[in-house]
C-alpha cells in the first residue's frame, strides 16, 4: 500500500486545515457573491432533484386534506381598521385614508405608503378614530413621514380639564423613545385632573376649520415627587393597534380618490417540494410563475408562511401554525377591532416586506398545508421621503 | 479500508437525496440521521488526507446533492461535511479504535460541525428546533461510526 511521506502528510494537513477553515468562514459569514455562485451552481441540479423528491414525498407521506373552514373576507382586518379609524365628519375638513408602510413608534414616526402624489403635505394633521397622532413631516412623491406627538422635541398644543371645571391650555412636548410626552407651559388657572383626557387644540398656523376637531391626545398621569419639586404631568400616548395599519390625514380639499392603496406585488406559484431535505415539513419549496421579490406565500387566501430563501425561481417558505408566529408579527381581530392582545383571529402585522392584514388563521389552527391555490406576495419597498 | 467506487456511490447518493425529504416529512423525521453525513463518514477512509482528491470530490458531490433539496446554503453543506471528515481524522489518529466508546466519541465529534452549521442555518431561516434534534444527529453518527469502524482480525488490518 502506498503511504505518503511525512512532509507530504504535513502539506496535506495544512491544505485541509485551510480549506475547511475557509469553507466554515463562508458558511458562517455568507459572503454574498460566493453565495450567489453556489446557489447558481445548485439551481440546475435542484431542477432535477426537487420534482423527483416531491413525487417520492407524495407517495411516502401524502398530505392530509385541511379541515373545511368558514370563509373569511380577505380584507377583514382592513375593513375593521377603516371602520374604527374613520374620524368624525367636520365641515371644511376632508379625510384622506393612507396605509402605513412602516411603524416605528419608538423612533416617534410612521412611514406612510403615499406622498405628495396623493396630496400629502408637511404639517397636515394625522389621526386615527378620535385620537390625534401627529403631523406629516418630510414628504416624497410616494412616501411621507408622520411625526408622532411622542417624538423628541415635538410640540403639540393641548387643552386639559382643570380641577375647577375650567379648561387649561398647555403644550405637550415629546421626549422620544419610550418616554411619554410631558405637559409644558400649563396655564396657571388651576390644577389638571389626574386620569382625565387631554385634547387637541388648534395651533396658530392651523386653518380655522380645525378648531372643530374633537380629538384626544391621551390620558393625564402625575409623575415624580411633589415634595421634592420634581412632579410633572405626563400624557399616556399609545399608538392604536389599527393605527399601525392605516391613518387618516386632514386635508382642505381632496380629489376623487381619498384612499391610497398600498402597492403590493403578487404572482402565482406552484408547489415544488412539500418538505425540506434537512428541516423536514417546516419548510416547503415553491416555484414562482414570474420574477418578483416575494416575502410571503398564501394558500387559498390564508398565509402559508414567510419566504425564507430563494434559489433561482425556487423559493423556500417556512410553514407555521398561527400560534407559533412571534407576537411582534401578528395583530388580532376581536369584536371587529384590531388588537395587540391575544385574539381568536390573527392577521399579519406588516413588516419586513410582508403586507398587513393577511389572514394567518385562528389561534388553534395547525400549520397550513401547501395544497391549494398558491400565491406569492411582496410589498414594494418604500423609499425615505426627501423633503 | 477500500474506497467506495463512484458507480456505486453516485446512484446511492442520488436515491438518498430523493428520499430524504420524504423521510424528514415523517413525524420522526427530525430525529433521523443526516443521510449525506452518514454516506460521507461511511465511504471516506478515516485518514481522509491520504485520499485528498477522492475526499474532496465526495464532499463536493454529496454537499451539492444535499443543497439541491434543501434551503440550507451549499457552502454550509460543504463546510459541514468537510469539517466532519477533518475533525474525524484529527481525533481518530490519536484515539484507539479498540473501544466502542472511543469510536462512538470520534463519530459523535465528527458530527458536531455539520450539526452546528445546521443549527446556525435554522436560526437564520427563523425555524424553531427542539434541542433534542441535534443531539440525535450526533448520537446517530457516533453509533454508526462505532459499528462500521469495528476492528477486524489483526492479521487483516492493512490500513493501520
Amino acid at each position: 500500500m502506498f503511504l505518503p511521506s511525512v512532509a507530504e502528510r504535513h502539506r496535506r494537513a495544512v491544505l485541509l486545515s485551510v480549506g475547511v477553515t475557509v469553507l466554515t468562514l463562508q458558511a458562517v459569514v455568507q459572503f454574498s457573491p460566493l453565495e450567489a455562485v453556489a446557489r447558481a451552481v445548485t439551481a440546475p441540479l435542484a431542477q432535477l432533484t426537487m420534482p423527483l423528491a416531491g413525487w417520492v414525498v407524495d407517495r411516502v407521506s401524502p398530505e392530509q386534506s385541511p379541515p373545511e373552514q368558514a370563509p373569511l373576507s380577505a380584507d377583514a382586518l382592513i375593513q375593521a381598521e377603516r371602520a374604527a379609524g374613520q374620524p368624525a365628519a367636520v365641515p371644511g375638513v376632508a379625510w384622506l385614508e393612507v396605509p402605513v408602510g412602516l411603524s416605528q413608534p419608538e423612533a416617534g414616526r410612521l412611514l406612510l405608503a403615499a406622498g405628495t402624489d396623493f396630496g400629502l403635505a408637511k404639517g397636515m394633521p394625522v389621526v386615527y378614530g378620535g385620537q390625534w397622532l401627529g403631523r406629516i413631516g418630510r414628504t416624497g412623491s410616494a412616501t411621507a413621514e408622520v411625526e408622532l406627538l411622542s417624538g423628541a422635541a415635538r410640540r403639540t398644543p393641548a387643552v386639559l380639564d382643570g380641577d375647577r371645571g375650567e379648561l387649561l391650555r398647555a403644550v405637550l412636548e415629546g421626549r422620544g423613545g419610550i418616554e411619554q410626552p410631558i405637559v409644558r407651559w400649563l396655564e396657571a388657572k388651576g390644577e389638571p385632573v389626574a386620569a382625565s383626557e387631554t385634547y387637541y387644540r388648534r395651533g396658530a398656523t392651523d386653518p380655522p376649520a380645525y378648531a372643530a376637531l374633537d380629538l384626544t391626545l391621551g390620558s393625564l398621569v402625575r409623575v415624580g415627587d411633589p415634595d421634592r419639586g420634581s412632579a410633572a404631568w405626563e400624557v399616556e400616548f399609545l399608538l392604536p393597534a389599527g393605527g399601525e395599519g392605516r391613518v387618516f390625514v386632514a386635508a382642505g380639499a381632496v380629489s376623487d380618490t381619498v384612499i391610497a392603496e398600498p402597492p403590493i406585488q403578487t404572482a402565482a406559484a406552484s408547489l415544488a417540494l412539500r418538505a425540506d431535505g434537512v428541516f423536514g415539513s417546516r419548510l416547503c419549496g415553491l416555484r414562482a410563475a414570474s420574477e418578483l421579490s416575494a416575502s410571503i406565500a398564501m394558500v387559498d387566501g390564508r398565509v402559508l408562511g414567510r419566504v425564507v430563501a430563494r434559489r433561482g425561481e425556487l423559493l423556500w417558505c417556512s410553514r407555521r401554525a398561527p400560534a407559533d408566529w412571534p407576537s411582534s408579527s401578528w395583530v388580532g381581530l376581536d369584536d371587529d377591532a384590531a388588537t395587540r392582545e391575544d385574539a381568536a383571529l390573527r392577521f399579519t402585522r406588516g413588516d419586513q416586506g410582508v403586507p398587513r392584514g393577511l389572514f394567518l388563521g385562528s389561534r388553534m389552527d395547525p400549520a397550513p398545508s401547501p395544497v391549494g391555490e398558491l400565491r406569492l406576495l411582496g410589498r414594494v419597498p418604500l423609499s425615505e421621503p426627501d423633503a | 479500508m477500500k474506497l467506495v467506487r463512484w458507480r456505486v456511490l453516485l446512484p446511492v447518493a442520488f436515491l438518498v437525496t430523493l428520499s430524504a425529504p420524504a423521510l424528514r416529512a415523517l413525524s420522526i423525521g427530525p430525529y433521523l440521521p443526516d443521510p449525506w453525513l452518514l454516506l460521507v463518514v461511511g465511504c471516506v477512509p478515516a485518514r481522509a488526507s491520504d485520499r485528498l482528491r477522492y475526499s474532496t470530490q465526495v464532499v463536493f458531490v454529496l454537499g451539492w446533492l444535499r443543497a439541491s433539496v434543501s434551503a440550507v446554503s451549499p457552502w454550509s453543506c460543504w463546510a459541514g461535511l468537510a469539517g466532519a471528515l477533518f475533525l474525524r481524522e484529527r481525533v481518530h489518529r490519536h484515539i484507539s479504535e479498540e473501544s466502542i466508546l472511543l469510536r462512538f466519541f470520534v463519530g459523535a465529534l465528527a458530527a458536531s460541525p455539520p450539526t452546528a452549521l445546521d443549527w446556525l442555518e435554522s436560526s437564520r431561516l427563523g425555524l424553531e428546533r427542539a434541542w433534542t434534534e441535534p443531539l440525535f444527529a450526533v448520537v446517530w453518527v457516533g453509533a454508526f461510526w462505532a459499528i462500521v469502524r469495528r476492528p477486524g482480525p489483526r492479521r487483516l488490518r492493512l490500513d493501520r
